[in-house]
């Protein structure tokens, strides 16, 4: 037995010697995306030769790895704040790589489909209007019998970028949100009850008569759970989807990329929308990484923003790039270098 | 009147003995519905988890390695069982449990042995409160040490060894605790006779020490390898996952525990949650059943 445990030791200790130099690419960070991330790194992995892992660790997780050089990209759902850029050891690029959405959903027996302003919905989260029979959702929703039933708010007990990304909308859209609670990946509810995870929410509105909540996206479109029209910027109720997901992004995008999509001004998109992104070194020489790695970490980035990656995304859920950003992400790939020089051509 | 006061004790008599028959059922009302309702709890979580989830146990469950979510999706929507398997966790799993036993058995056992040779010395106490506190340190920190030990300096990325460390870490008191409660059992007179017949002492230890009490190291391992095999936390910060059977130990691998949490974060893998618990159930379960019989073996 003690023979057998030395000698696996012994063999390991071999193979960690000469396989190191096979190229395979590990990244870590954001839940959000893991689903599309993995569809497409298996895919990626049969074509092309390049073996990649990559580890549902969460956003702050992907970052700090990045940061600790541990890894060939991290990832995250929150594009990082000056302050987080200067706190890095050395500059890096985001590549944005989908979006998602936060979907409201909602368990009224009987009532198919409801509208919802950006003002009545912060009001019923923040606990200004209590029942579904509220003059405000009648005069919204005219052909809509709504039943004489107090609204039970259901919200993320855990940190969540969905939560993130829902607080920021309402923190754009309403002053008295913006004043009281504010966005992050954790606030303090006006009113509600908390739920782990999509999962939890999505359950506890399944199970509650007359409740409310928000589910992410690439959850809700698989599930196929049904939820309200949110109008946008441009006045029009739009349903959360794809493709109006999507084209949040058509809107004005700065160099970098790192923006809120939230309450984006393009006349068809849904405005509870965001990109998620990779993040790596602008120069990829560091740890001794060789030009090969890096070479390797590159041409995946930029195969994960052609069109063969976005439909996909599309196929699990997620809302792929406008035209337009993803041409933005594969200019940023090619400022991208190794020692001074550039990787792609 | 003598009669009367004869009748009035017997009846106190009688009263007292009643309410202690009372209060002996209630009592033993409250035990077993309160068993019952323990053991109830083990069997609701296997019920469910069975009810749930056998669909999926079939060969390639054992065989393949976890599928993408596409191909969950695709299967899902087409009311087909989730083809592909958790080959890469279960695999992953042993390695890494092989890797932290490598380590953590030699030196738990030496420990153990120090400990119980030298039961009274200031340094074994120390050394004992050290390793009582070692169990009750969050498994997430001990995640966070194997990072900044091995996963950051050492092996440059994540990797099967730093999670092999961890759970080592983790491991550690339990071997040595149950070693050195294990050879607490081994009679003095054992020991005084080796000594008599001029046995040098290394020899006591080997010889006559380790052997009578090896079927109780053997349990004290096992258990500390069931406890391990289920943590999530530290190998989320150490050994990441990976969608193949990986052998290098300085690369990424999968685990059983990893998997489940990524089937969880996937609303189209949802299915193989519950097999895989049956998985990891099973195999503790199992590894549990024969560190009982080893022990009963040993009586």
């Amino acid at each position: 037995m003690k023979k057998s445990i030395v000698l696996v030791a012994l063999l390991s200790l071999m193979t960690l010697g000469n396989k190191v130099s096979a190229q395979s690419i590990s990244g870590a960070g954001a839940t959000f995306p893991e689903p599309f991330y993995n569809a497409a790194f298996a895919s990626y992995e049969r074509a092309a030769h390049a073996k990649v892992t990559y580890g549902g660790i969460g956003s702050g997780g992907g970052i700090r790895s990045l940061k600790d050089k541990i890894v060939d990209f991290g990832a995250s759902d929150a594009f990082l704040t000056n302050q987080e850029l200067r706190e890095m050891p050395a500059p890096i690029v985001h590549i944005p790589t989908c979006s998602g959405a936060v979907v409201v959903a909602y368990n009224l027996p009987g009532v198919k489909q409801i509208k919802l302003t950006p003002t009545v919905l912060a009001s019923i989260f923040l606990g200004q209007i209590r029942n579904w029979n509220h003059p405000a959702l009648r005069k919204l929703n005219p052909g809509v019998r709504f039943p004489n039933k107090e609204i039970t708010v259901v919200h993320r007990s855990d940190g969540s970028g969905t939560t993130n990304m829902f607080t920021d909308y309402l923190t754009k859209v309403n002053k008295v949100w913006h004043s009281k609670v504010g966005a992050g990946k954790t606030v303090n509810w006006p009113v509600g009850v908390g739920a782990k995870g999509n999962p939890g929410v999505a359950g506890a509105i399944h199970q509650t008569q007359g409740s409310i909540g928000y589910i992410g996206s690439e959850y809700a479109f698989a599930q196929r759970e049904p939820s309200a029209l949110i109008q946008n910027k441009a006045g029009k109720f739009i349903k959360a989807t794809v493709a109006s997901t999507s084209a949040a992004g058509k809107g004005k995008i700065p160099a970098d990329t790192r923006v809120m999509l939230t309450n984006s001004s393009a006349p068809t998109a849904y405005p509870i929308a965001g990109f998620t992104w990779l993040i790596i070194y602008k120069d990829q020489a560091y740890n001794n990484r060789s030009f090969a790695q890096a070479q390797a970490t590159l041409k995946l980035i930029d195969w994960m923003v052609s069109r063969n990656a976005q439909a996909l995304a599309v196929k699990t859920n997620y809302a792929p790039l406008p035209a337009g950003v993803a041409a933005r992400a594969k200019a940023i790939l090619r400022t991208v270098t190794y020692k001074g020089k550039r990787i792609l051509k | 009147m003598d009669n009367i006061i004869n009748i009035g004790k017997t009846a106190g008599l009688l009263s007292s003995i009643g309410y202690r028959k009372a209060k002996n059922n209630i009592f033993k009302i409250l035990v077993m519905v309160f068993s019952f309702l323990t053991i109830s709890m083990v069997f609701l979580i296997i019920g469910t988890l069975l009810v749930k989830g056998y669909k999926q146990i079939n060969l390639a469950f054992f065989t393949q390695v976890a599928p993408d979510t596409f191909t969950a999706m695709m299967a899902t929507a087409n009311g087909e069982i989730i083809p592909g398997g958790i080959a890469n966790g279960i695999l992953g799993s042993i390695y890494l449990v092989l890797i932290a036993s490598v380590i953590a058995i030699p030196m738990g056992i030496v420990i153990g042995v120090y400990l119980s040779e030298n039961s009274k010395k200031k340094y074994a106490c120390v050394i004992r409160d050290i390793a009582d506190i070692m169990q009750g340190v969050p498994s997430i920190v001990i995640g966070i040490i194997a990072y900044i030990w091995v996963v950051v300096p050492l092996t440059k990325g994540y990797s099967v060894l730093a999670g092999g460390v961890a759970l080592a870490i983790m491991m550690l008191p339990l071997i040595v605790r149950s070693t050195e409660e294990s050879l607490k059992m081994v009679p003095d007179t054992l020991k005084e006779a080796a000594i008599a017949l001029g046995t040098p002492y290394y020899k006591v230890i080997w010889r006559v020490l380790i052997p009578t009490s090896f079927s109780g190291l053997i349990s004290g391992i096992l258990l500390a390898v069931s406890r391990v095999l289920g943590e999530t936390a530290p190998l989320m910060l150490t050994t990441l996952g990976n969608p193949d059977v990986n052998w290098n130990i300085a690369k990424p691998g999968s685990a059983v525990p990893l998997l489940i949490w990524q089937f969880y974060n996937d609303p189209n893998m949802v299915n193989l949650i519950w097999s895989s618990t049956i998985f990891l159930m099973g195999f503790v379960l199992i590894l549990n059943l024969i560190s009982k019989w080893i022990g009963a073996k040993r009586k």
